[in-house]
């Protein structure tokens, strides 16, 4: 096969989609990739996210569950035909994961529900299900990261920690780079990083922590700050931070407030993030400034646009649940995992309903994980970007084709789904 | 005639552009196209067309659909979707929307959205933050501006250019240097958009009295009417002979709820920041102010026997399907620039306008959009207006995709204008990636169709 090298290649590592990889590929294998970030490498080299050099299991091909610890292997279409057997008899399909899949995928897979009572829960939900009820009140704009980084002089960071999230997102767009008007890079930038805990973020920017409750209050003692009714004092910081991040506040002319997963994992989530969008929307009215929800996932955003513009949200057989954790398993659900380890998140007392009510699962995935252990029929698919090429919205909305870098024997995720467009319910 | 032939039989014509108003004439559809009727010798399908209007399908030449994050619309439930949007425009006898904008960035996720949109022709102009061209501005070299964006144009599909404002101002002391008068930027964009498709787009707001001498046939003025002051457009209109050196549409107010996409916020305008900056994100959903155009005299007087002749209909709206009381509308713009006016304001002129040769009218050669509307029982803008706001039969290409009593086919793709050019390659495409920081390669990538969106 030799040696190709790749230039321009789009990582799917995270929702930056960045499209600037460059790669060196061996027999079907990345050696060499530049401009790629931690995440982004253990992607291409198939190792874990989170070790590096220790390979990720590639689940192991299609198969049917004949026992409690055997398997049939089956080809595609077996499995595919076991899979369509079961979603026939269910009364309810609950189908999780989505947000990595490629555009394509997910408009076949809402074909394939289209008329039949489904239960979506996006794997990135929690936060996207909360932004998009505020979005009927608040329709805040977005920006591109371009835009942010050629003229953002005023970036916030709330309940998020992008090193961890969107590892470049820093470094590429919102507070490292040199932009147009942003010559200085981070010299011409003000960012400051709002949490419940210490991060790493504090090593880039100031981080104000504060508690979970006291969030909402915090913004909403900002805002009473900023508008001049009242002295900054909000409860949890201390006045001269808030003085700071007020003062940066009013001399920027360009400013982005990204709301990460941490805004949702308290009750008080949907109060903190109307409290921002108004506030957001308020502080338009003055200089450019934006709300952008930070996602993990790389297709996020395309799954909640394509959810949305194909008026998903008003469909009566459709529902979208944002946390997988407040599903209810009932007799007559199938659980549909896709391109995600739903059992990893799933409580205790969930389990044991599904393994009481005998809920079967179906599972496609390009790794082996605790749902594939647990599905009744499996079908491997390959990994946007490496093996398969596809459509993919980025964090803004920004839509990038991805290329694949090598040919694979495992079959793209729109293939399965077309597939079993083409089989019917 | 050739198979696949259709005759519409005894229509009643209304074209401007052969200056038939109401004559009795057959039509014959061939090959997605207007045929001589002298020279089809046979006909493979005839419809009946008495007691019907026979006019080109109209245009509308300002549609905003689908700009960036106007999904967040359709979450809030301000924008229905595409299929609803897309039989309104059908019900009312539009058979092409242009989107006059989308940035190279936002552009493929733009046209997905649009391809969304079944049945209908549809075009989308280009709108690059002018400092991507800062290079050949600042050398004063249009033709290097031209090959960059015809290239850019070629592989995205783009149809006419967009300017925020008529010269190149930045917001930072430091590029102060870079800026360009009107006068200057006009006349550079007069050289570097020669021979390009379709028009250059300026926000009639943003045109002042000393921008008027930069005009040049080529330029389209959008929406006009939200210009405060039409007076320098009068001066220009009185002290130029012949036809204007622009076409506009009109903008027009007219009370019923809906959303515009402006630049701008009702409590203060946000101008230092938009402009030339690439900012047009900046665009925001606000919700329409009740006025009606007949109430503004400066309209009225400006849009006159002379200047209609340029004109295209728009409305302050983002779009003419988010109009409800259509037939009011359509009552109103008759009653005051007559039926003629209407035809002229929905057809003719808007493909003028935009450089679509080959539509706004029925003369041999055109493309084969036409729309069969009932007659009006009588000639009162009442009855015109029940006429004209209910379209019978909507052929696109030569092709029905509407009918009154079966509604819009979704099973018909409209057709994406113009079609793909294989001209450029990414190299000529570098000088985006300065500004965009989308590499090259991703730019030429999103010449490549969309098929990410599900049509639902």
């Amino acid at each position: 096969m030799g040696e190709q090298r790749l230039t321009s290649q789009v990582c799917c590592g995270c929702a930056c989609l960045c499209d600037d990889i460059d790669l060196v590929v061996r027999d079907g294998q990345v050696v060499e990739a530049a401009n790629v970030c931690q995440w982004g490498l253990a992607r291409f080299t198939g190792d874990k996210k989170y070790g590096a050099g220790l390979p990720r299991k590639r689940c192991r091909g299609p198969r049917v569950r004949t026992g409690a610890t055997s398997w049939s292997p089956t080809h595609l279409e077996g499995a595919l035909d076991a899979a369509t057997e079961i979603l026939a008899k269910a009364s309810r399909v609950v189908v999780y994961g989505l947000c990595q899949l490629s555009q394509q995928a997910i408009s076949a897979l809402l074909d394939l529900r289209r008329g039949r009572p489904t239960l979506w829960i996006p794997s990135e939900g929690p936060l996207w299900e909360t932004a998009l009820h505020i979005y009927g009140q608040h329709p805040v704009p977005m920006t591109t990261l371009e835009e942010v980084r050629n003229q953002a002089d005023f970036v916030l960071f709330w309940g998020a920690n992008p090193l961890r999230s969107c590892p470049r997102l820093p470094a590429r767009y919102a507070l490292f780079p040199r932009g147009r008007f942003t010559e200085r890079g981070q010299e011409d930038r003000r960012a400051f990083t709002v949490d419940i805990q210490h991060t790493e973020m504090e090593r880039i920017t100031p981080l104000l922590v504060v508690r979970p409750e006291e969030e909402p209050e915090l913004v909403a003692g900002l805002r009473a700050a900023w508008e001049g009714r009242s002295d900054p004092r909000p409860s949890g910081v201390s006045p001269k931070e808030v003085k700071k991040v007020l003062q940066a506040l009013e001399q920027s002319s360009y400013r982005v407030f990204f709301a990460g997963r941490g805004t949702t994992h308290n009750e008080a989530g949907g109060a903190l993030l109307e409290e921002l969008c108004s506030w957001v929307e308020e502080l338009n009215r003055q200089a450019p400034t934006f709300f952008m929800p930070l996602a993990s996932d790389f297709n996020t955003l395309g799954f909640i646009r394509q959810f949305v513009t194909c008026g998903g949200l008003s469909r009566p057989e459709w529902s979208l649940e944002g946390d997988v954790r407040r599903w209810e398993p009932r007799p007559g659900d199938v659980l549909l995992s896709v391109s995600g380890d739903c059992f990893w998140f799933l409580t205790e007392q969930q389990k044991d309903s599904i393994g009481r009510l005998s809920i079967p699962t179906v599972a496609v995935s390009t790794y082996e994980t605790q749902t594939t252990a647990e599905a009744q029929v499996v079908m491997d698919v390959g990994l946007l970007g490496i093996d398969t090429s596809g459509d993919a919205v980025r964090m803004d909305g920004v839509g990038v084709c991805v290329e694949h870098i090598r040919t694979a024997d495992q079959p793209s995720d729109v293939e399965i789904f077309q597939q079993w467009l083409r089989l019917g319910p | 005639m050739s198979k696949g032939a259709i005759l519409l039989r005894s229509g009643t014509l209304y074209d401007p552009a052969s200056g038939r108003y109401g004559e009795r004439a057959d039509v014959v559809l061939l090959d997605g196209r207007v045929a001589d009727p002298k020279e089809a010798p046979s006909v493979d399908r005839e419809i009946d067309a008495r007691g019907f209007l026979v006019t080109a399908a109209a245009m509308d030449p300002c549609a905003h659909m689908a700009v960036p994050g106007a999904w967040t619309l359709c979450a809030a439930g301000m924008i229905p979707d595409a299929f609803s949007l897309a039989e309104r425009y059908a019900q009312r006898g539009y058979g092409h929307v242009h989107e006059p904008w989308a940035m190279p960035v936002s552009f493929r996720t733009v046209r997905g959205d649009w391809e969304r949109i079944p049945a209908l022709d549809r075009s989308i102009g280009l709108a690059l933050p002018v400092y991507d061209l800062a290079i050949w501005v600042q050398q004063k070299d249009p033709d290097g501006a031209r090959q960059a964006l015809a290239c850019l144009t070629n592989r995205l599909q783009g149809r006419g250019f967009f300017l925020p404002e008529p010269g190149i101002r930045y917001r930072l002391e430091v590029y102060k240097l870079k800026e360009k008068s009107p006068a200057e930027a006009l006349r550079f964009f007069q050289e570097v958009l020669e021979g390009m498709p379709g028009p250059l787009v300026i926000p009639a707001a943003q045109m002042e009295k000393d921008h008027m001498p930069g005009l040049f046939p080529g330029v389209h003025l959008q929406r006009l009417a939200s210009s405060s002051d039409l007076s320098p457009f009068d001066d220009v209109a009185h002290g130029h002979q012949g036809p204007l050196p622009f076409t506009f549409d009109l903008g027009l107010p007219w009370p019923d709820p809906g959303l515009a996409f402006t630049w701008t916020t009702p409590e203060g305008p946000l101008g230092p920041w938009c402009w030339d900056v690439g900012a047009p994100l900046l665009l925001q959903a606000v919700v329409t102010e009740p006025k009606d155009f007949r109430n503004e005299a400066r309209i009225l007087s400006w849009v006159t026997d002379r200047t209609i002749h340029q004109a295209s209909l728009s409305c302050q709206h983002a779009n003419l399907a988010l109009i409800a009381n259509w037939r009011g509308l359509v009552e109103a713009v008759v009653e005051t620039w007559g039926v003629e006016g209407w035809f002229r304001l929905t057809r003719l002129n808007p493909a003028r306008a935009l450089g679509f040769q080959d539509r706004g009218h029925l003369k041999p050669g055109a493309r084969a959009n036409i729309a069969l509307h009932p007659e009006p029982c009588d000639d009162t803008p009442a009855d015109w207006a029940d006429a004209l706001s209910r379209c019978h039969r909507l052929f696109i290409g030569g092709r029905t995709v509407y009918r009154d009593d079966r509604g819009l086919d979704p099973s018909r793709p409209g057709r994406f204008w113009p079609q793909p050019a294989e001209s450029a390659h990414h190299a000529d495409l570098a000088f985006l990636e300065d500004g965009m920081s989308l590499r090259a390669r991703t730019i030429e990538r999103f010449a490549g169709p969309w098929k990410g969106d599900v049509l639902c």
